[in-house]
């Protein structure tokens, strides 16, 4: 059974690119434009694993973690999926419990859905890129 | 408020030495009358011991007389030419006069008294020239006196009126210093307030940057990618190999991207290395692995040499992966069809050395001083025969400074080059080291 992705991305491109791409796959899927929808997807989807932009407008990814966290006890595998270059912010979120930071544009949809297959066979060890 | 200090700073020294001059001329009108007190007294003591010799005949009595006449003649020529002033000068040599007539006088009542002439040495006393002389001598000596003691005063009183505008001087070039300092912290901290805005604005920019150029670019390479995978439906041969031309197009402008991403972090000094400790002669090799197929397609030879054992270094692997990575690159672009790169690694007096030689164009003598400049291009690039930014060399020396290395070149035009990337093996300082 593979996990259920909830992808927060506000590029409309990416969003529908990834989104197909992980239904091809297999995962069920979700998107959000930015973190306030994020979260309201959250609820009701409950991924297992969320990609998260950092750059949104209406909330950004910084924002999305601290409220994610205030939100819930047990968190699902965040993995940061942007093109930001911020080594402060990243850091932040990562701080605030996020597995991974993985720079949007070194990927591929196909490697993605590749290394989240892998992500849950092998129980979340997960390297940030 | 610089202005006010300078002006209240040249007022004091100027009042400072006015007050300087001031207590001078006091000092000597107060000697003059010092001195003028002294020799009066001495004339007494002459008269004195004259009348008691001129009464008794007495030899021994002149003793003292000899002595007070001694001591006037050698304090008098100073009182003249002290340094107190013309009027006063003049009532001085005046009395001088009168001095010296009463000295003459004294010593020829001695004199007559020594010749056995009583009667004549007591007629020198009573003469009404004698009495005439003493009045003379009294009232200029009063004169005299009074006049050193009004000069004194008024002094007295100068020093006084200076020593407070000096004081009021003082308080005022403190106050303008006081103000000098609050407003040059001032302007310091309004530095540091700039200086740190314009870091955040820095900040700012490289990250708004990086996300807005990289995303569109993002959105390209992952419809290709999928449409290359047959995501959405099967491709013909025609289709499959522009395809994957675009795809090496939108590579291509990524790290283009990225590229001008690291030489905006160099210049706004965000460019921070990141040290681990890894073997470089595997990083060395998984470059040449990872170009060898574009290096094949010119049908160049790649040879690869590295140590026999292990060659660690405390480094960032990324920032070096890109660095060597660029070398490569370029001596790839500039060597010829069928032409022969070396990629050499290994140590020499604790430095790791990094050759890439090539048998390529090479590079004219007077170009190499500007080859690690931003934007920088040969002449064969400029004709349209190579692709890049300029940038690969320019990014590849600094990330070799930000090592603590240097990148140094040797050429031959027609016969090809060698870079050698030189790094210390490094420790964990090089961890927080940054383009600064």
């Amino acid at each position: 059974v593979l996990p259920k992705i909830l992808l927060v991305e506000d590029d409309d491109i990416i969003r529908e690119i990834y989104a197909m791409k992980f239904e091809l796959e297999g995962f069920p899927v979700a998107s959000a434009e930015n973190g306030q929808v994020g979260l309201v997807k959250v609820a009701e989807f409950q991924p297992e694993i969320i990609l998260l932009d950092m750059m949104m407008p209406v909330m950004g990814g910084l924002e999305f973690m601290r409220e994610l966290k205030a939100q819930y006890e047990v968190l699902p595998q965040v993995i940061v999926f942007s093109n930001i270059s911020a080594p402060k912010q990243v850091d932040a979120v990562m701080r605030l419990g996020a597995k991974a930071y993985w720079t949007k544009s070194d990927y591929t949809p196909d490697r993605v859905a590749e290394e989240l297959s892998k992500l849950w066979q092998g129980g979340g060890s997960v390297q940030t890129t | 408020m610089i202005g006010v200090t300078f002006i209240a700073t040249t007022a004091t020294v100027f009042t400072i030495s006015a007050l300087m001059v001031n207590r001078t001329g006091a000092q000597a009108h107060n000697d003059a009358r010092v001195g003028l007190e002294e020799v009066l007294q001495r004339v007494g003591m002459a008269e004195t011991a004259q009348r008691n010799y001129l009464l008794t005949g007495d030899s021994s009595l002149l003793a003292p007389y000899n002595t007070a006449i001694a001591g006037i003649s050698k304090q008098l020529p100073s009182i003249v030419s002290s340094n107190t002033g013309a009027s006063q000068q003049a009532g001085r040599a005046n009395l001088k006069s009168l001095v010296e007539k009463k000295l003459a006088e004294l010593n020829q009542g001695v004199a007559l008294r020594q010749a056995g002439d009583a009667a004549g040495a007591a007629e020198t006393i009573r003469s009404g020239a004698s009495q005439s002389l003493d009045k003379q001598l009294a009232a200029l000596t009063s004169q005299v006196q009074s006049a050193e003691s009004a000069q004194i005063t008024r002094d007295r009183n100068s020093i006084t009126n200076l020593a407070a505008l000096a004081r009021d001087i003082s308080i005022v070039s403190m106050l303008a210093t006081l103000g000098l300092t609050v407003l040059v912290y001032w302007l310091y901290l309004k530095a540091i307030q700039s200086e740190r805005r314009l870091d955040r604005a820095k900040d700012e920019f490289v990250s708004l940057a990086s996300h807005q150029l990289r995303t569109p670019a993002t959105g390209i390479k992952s419809i290709l990618s999928m449409l290359v995978a047959e995501d959405f439906g099967p491709l013909n041969e025609r289709q499959t190999h522009f395809m994957r031309r675009a795809i090496q197009s939108n590579e291509r402008e990524l790290n283009i991207i990225e590229e001008l991403l690291n030489v905006a972090k160099v210049d706004a000094g965000r460019l921070i290395l990141h040290a681990t400790e890894f073997n470089i002669d595997e990083l060395v090799v998984s470059i040449a692995g990872e170009q060898r197929a574009a290096i094949a397609a010119k049908r160049q030879e790649l040879i690869v040499r590295r140590p026999k054992h292990p060659l660690p270094v405390v480094a960032d692997e990324e920032k070096l992966y890109m660095a060597i990575g660029n070398l490569l690159d370029n001596a790839r672009k500039y060597t010829p069809n069928s032409g022969k790169i070396a990629l050499t690694v290994g140590s020499h007096h604790g430095a790791v050395h990094i050759d890439v030689t090539d048998s390529g164009v090479g590079i004219e003598a007077a170009e190499i001083k500007n080859i690690f400049d931003r934007f920088h291009r040969a002449s064969d690039a400029m004709n349209g025969n190579v692709e890049g930014a300029g940038l690969g060399l320019y990014l590849a020396s600094r990330i070799a400074e930000l090592h603590g290395g240097a990148i140094e070149v040797t050429s031959r035009l027609g016969k090809g080059t060698k870079f050698v990337m030189i790094l210390p093996q490094g420790d964990r300082r090089v961890a927080e080291n940054s383009a600064r």
